[in-house]
């Protein structure tokens, strides 16, 4: 069997005082009134959670009734009694002025209590309400005006003083057993309001102490997270490698692959046919493209701004000639056209786009531009488009493709081509070269010219994409805002 | 003679459910091993955070020092101070711990504050020196204990306290237990709708919301609310089941799946369900899938379309299980409170 000391034989822990504390809130919730000192009033309905603190009592209230005695009245003091005088003679509150006056006089000692009441009584305001006050009889009032008289008043008043002497030192006894008691009682309330603050003291400290632990926990716990983000990191690092790893590998199989198909019979390393490395190359291309080109809504939403150059003018003459798109890529372009009811053929050599749009149903045709280009009729074509082609030709390819056009265009029909715009710095510096396939950035102007001199008409320049201006930047000159935040793209647009 | 005391937290209405059947089982499996084990109920009002105070308090101050050991089961009852005390927990305060922010999901600075301090006290009741070792019902509460207060447990599998299962037909869908919202009975009956084959939707019990589920089932005549039932109609009710959907939220442990088990019944659970998707193992006694609707609605389709199917998985849950015994978490106890266990295997 156990012993009953059981329990105490546990060493105390932070529960114990938890606890300790719990059941002193229970206590207080359970019992406010008896944790309070008698002395001391509980006016009530303040909060649930904690016993009001402990306040000193009102004498109680002198009750309205038929007559007085002037007892009922001398049991106050001060401005309570003061109180108490206009509420029962006057039936109103002292007003600030008569308060002033009556408690300056009451202070000094010049008026006694009985002289105040007598005032009070017998004014104007007192006559009227007439309350029966026992002892404010017609010899009090008669020895109120005596008094009031010069020389004999004193007199007098020495006269009924010396022989009131006993009564008086009844009076400073009890005044003085009054104070005793009130004192007492001032005691008892700060006593219990000091024990009160002490209790809330420790709660505070044992709530600072719980929060430090809890502050403690959160501060290891962000650690936990931080090294958990360490280990994720690495780890990203870690695939990262394996990717390219893998993208090697692949590269190595294609090679290994196509060796095996070229010669069975040859002995010799793996060296790359033509066919792999386009293979390769096409795959990356359309990669690359998927990365820096930017997303197909993006581009189906930029080419918009070229449909009214075709649906606006050509209809009624050629509507049922085809456009052709020069190095169509993704194929966003011929979507756009297929939208709007135009016949379009796509002509691409990357046999990665090719399959892609082929794929997505659309009608592509694996040739080079220009001799595609050269296969065609006269007069044949609708339109003649070249989205990011021109800067991908030597200067006199251009020239063919520009004649090649114009002489496959159908009258009224119309060639656009677009190009990175070299006016902005950064796209002829920089963007211009991220792709290894770029020839040299054409201006413009060049472009324009271009067409004009092999016989287009209507020539015009559209300046398209400008780059955004970052928000921090604060650049007051339009020039150089001009050529660093320009149009990045431009379109060159002739018609037969 | 050794002198246990099995620590019963009553609730202040006297209402008998799953964990009182769980004190007379511990309580008769001890009795067995020799020892002169009693259930001390005491009340635990949970209706108000004050309420919740006392109750901490109550076993905190209860003196059982007339016990050679004592095993607290539920909170707050490991409050209690005894030298030698194991817990056995079924559970702590959930609306506390993980269904805290369900149930306050706009908690202010008052809630969070009482949620720390009841945490805290659990952490500090249950562990050395006021708690010798801890054992727990399922890994859902293993896993909320070391999540939540940072301790680990060992998992001590409870065994069913009815007894009397049988099997004979596999005909409906059937659904026991509190309808309450964390039991996600209205998961079921919106599976119904997916049910394309004939079958019925038996739910037997009552709870808080009852009358929103029964709102919820209007105009499916397949679905049929029985109310309260008594234990021989319960066995009844298992014993004709197609399946049994055991589909709650984190359930802790959840005696229906090992009713449904020894019944020779498959269960339904999904992946959420806490132990009963611990137990259950996937395509062999029951399933384990997704809370949806649909999920759950195809895998009632196929147990009907193949009642051959249902039965074997009963009958593999049914072996199951059968290492879930009383016996066991009884010598497992007392050897944890060093006191002497008699009789060998029954």
């Amino acid at each position: 069997m156990m012993s009953t000391n059981g329990r105490a034989s546990l060493p105390e822990t932070e529960l114990d005082r938890l606890m300790e504390r719990i059941r002193v809130e229970i206590a207080a919730r359970k019992a406010p009134r008896e944790a309070v000192p008698a002395a001391v009033s509980d006016e009530g309905g303040e909060g649930p959670a904690r016993p009001s603190l402990p306040r000193f009592e009102a004498s109680p209230a002198l009750e309205r009734k038929p007559a007085y005695s002037l007892g009922d009245f001398l049991r106050y003091h001060d401005e309570e009694f003061l109180r108490h005088a206009y509420r029962r003679i006057l039936g109103r509150d002292p007003d600030r002025a008569g308060a002033d006056v009556y408690l300056r006089l009451l202070r000094s000692g010049e008026l006694g209590k009985a002289d105040v009441l007598m005032a009070l009584r017998f004014s104007p305001e007192g006559r009227i309400r007439g309350v029966t006050v026992e002892g404010l009889g017609a010899r009090r009032m008669i020895s109120y005006r005596l008094r009031r008289l010069p020389v004999v008043g004193y007199l007098i008043e020495m006269v009924a003083g010396i022989v009131r002497l006993p009564r008086y030192m009844q009076t400073l006894r009890r005044v003085e057993n009054f104070a005793a008691a009130n004192h007492l009682q001032v005691r008892q309330v700060v006593n219990s309001l000091v024990s009160r603050v002490e209790e809330e003291l420790r709660d505070l400290r044992d709530t600072t102490e719980m929060l430090q632990s809890r502050t403690g926990t959160t501060h290891s716990a962000i650690a936990e997270l931080r090294a958990v983000e360490q280990v994720a990191e690495m780890r990203l690092r870690s695939l990262e490698a394996e990717l390219v790893a893998c993208r090697r590998g692949i590269v190595q199989l294609e090679r290994a692959l196509a060796s095996t198909a070229a010669g069975a019979g040859s002995s010799r390393p793996a060296v790359a046919t033509r066919e792999t490395v386009i293979a390769g190359f096409d795959r990356f291309y359309a990669d690359f493209e998927d990365r820096f080109r930017g997303t197909r809504e993006d581009i189906t939403n930029r080419q918009r701004v070229y449909l009214p150059y075709l649906t606006g003018q050509i209809r009624e003459s050629s509507g049922s000639l085809p456009a052709i798109d020069l190095g169509c890529g993704r194929g966003e372009w011929l979507e756009l056209l297929g939208a709007q009811g135009i016949a379009a053929r796509g002509i691409d050599t990357n046999r990665t786009f090719l399959d892609d749009n082929r794929a997505r149903g659309l009608d592509v045709v694996e040739a080079d531009a220009i001799e595609y280009l050269v296969g065609l009729t006269e007069g044949s074509v609708r339109a003649i488009t070249g989205f990011h082609i021109i800067e991908h030709l030597p200067f006199d390819k251009l020239v063919s493709l520009v004649d090649e056009s114009l002489r496959v265009l159908a009258d009224g029909g119309v060639v656009i081509f677009e190009t990175p715009n070299p006016e902005n710095l950064v796209t002829a510096a920089c963007n211009f070269h991220y792709d290894p396939t770029h020839v040299r950035p054409i201006p413009p102007e060049l472009a324009a010219h271009l067409l004009k001199a092999r016989g287009f008409t209507r020539v015009e320049i559209l300046r398209l994409h400008e780059a955004q201006v970052p928000e921090s930047e604060s650049i007051e000159s339009p020039t150089i805002r001009r050529l660093l935040f320009g149009p990045q793209d431009y379109a060159v647009i002739g018609f037969k | 003679m050794t002198r246990v005391a099995v620590l019963a937290t009553g609730t202040p209405s006297g209402e008998i459910g799953g964990a009182e059947r769980f004190y007379v089982g511990l309580r008769d499996a001890l009795r067995a091993k020799g020892a002169q084990a009693e259930i001390v109920s005491v009340v635990s009002d949970e209706s108000c955070f004050a309420a919740i105070e006392e109750s901490y308090l109550r076993f905190y101050d209860l003196d059982l020092a007339a016990y050679d050991g004592v095993i607290s089961t539920k909170a707050p009852g490991y409050m209690v101070r005894h030298p030698n005390h194991v817990c056995y927990l079924q559970h702590t305060m959930r609306v506390f711990y993980d269904m805290f922010d369900v149930e306050f999901p706009h908690a202010g600075p008052e809630l969070r504050d009482q949620r720390a301090l009841i945490q805290r006290l659990d952490t500090l009741a249950l562990q050395s020196p006021r708690t010798r070792r801890r054992f727990v019902i399922g890994h859902e509460v293993q896993d909320r204990l070391r999540r939540f207060n940072g301790l680990d447990a060992e998992v001590l599998y409870q065994a069913s306290t009815m007894s009397g299962f049988e099997c004979r037909g596999y005909e409906y869908v059937f659904l026991p237990g509190r309808l309450h919202r964390w039991k996600r009975p209205d998961l079921v009956i919106e599976a119904m709708r997916h049910v394309r084959r004939p079958v019925r939707l038996l739910i037997s019990g009552t709870g808080e919301d009852e009358w929103r589920l029964r709102d919820l089932a209007q105009g499916d005549d397949r679905v049929e609310f029985l109310g309260r039932v008594s234990d021989r109609q319960l066995l009844d009710l298992y014993a004709d089941a197609l399946v049994v959907p055991f589909v709650a939220v984190r359930e802790d442990f959840g005696l229906v799946t090992l009713e449904a088990f020894s019944s020779r019944k498959p269960v339904i659970t999904c992946s959420d369900s806490g132990e009963p998707a611990h137990i259950v193992r996937d395509g062999q006694t029951g399933f384990v899938c997704a809370p949806d609707p649909q999920e759950i609605a195809a895998r009632i389709d196929l147990l009907h379309a193949d009642p051959a199917l249902a039965r074997r998985m009963g009958e593999a849950g049914a072996a199951s299980i059968s290492g879930m015994r009383w016996e066991t978490v009884a010598s497992t106890l007392l050897s944890a409170l060093e006191l002497p266990a008699a009789g060998g295997e029954e």
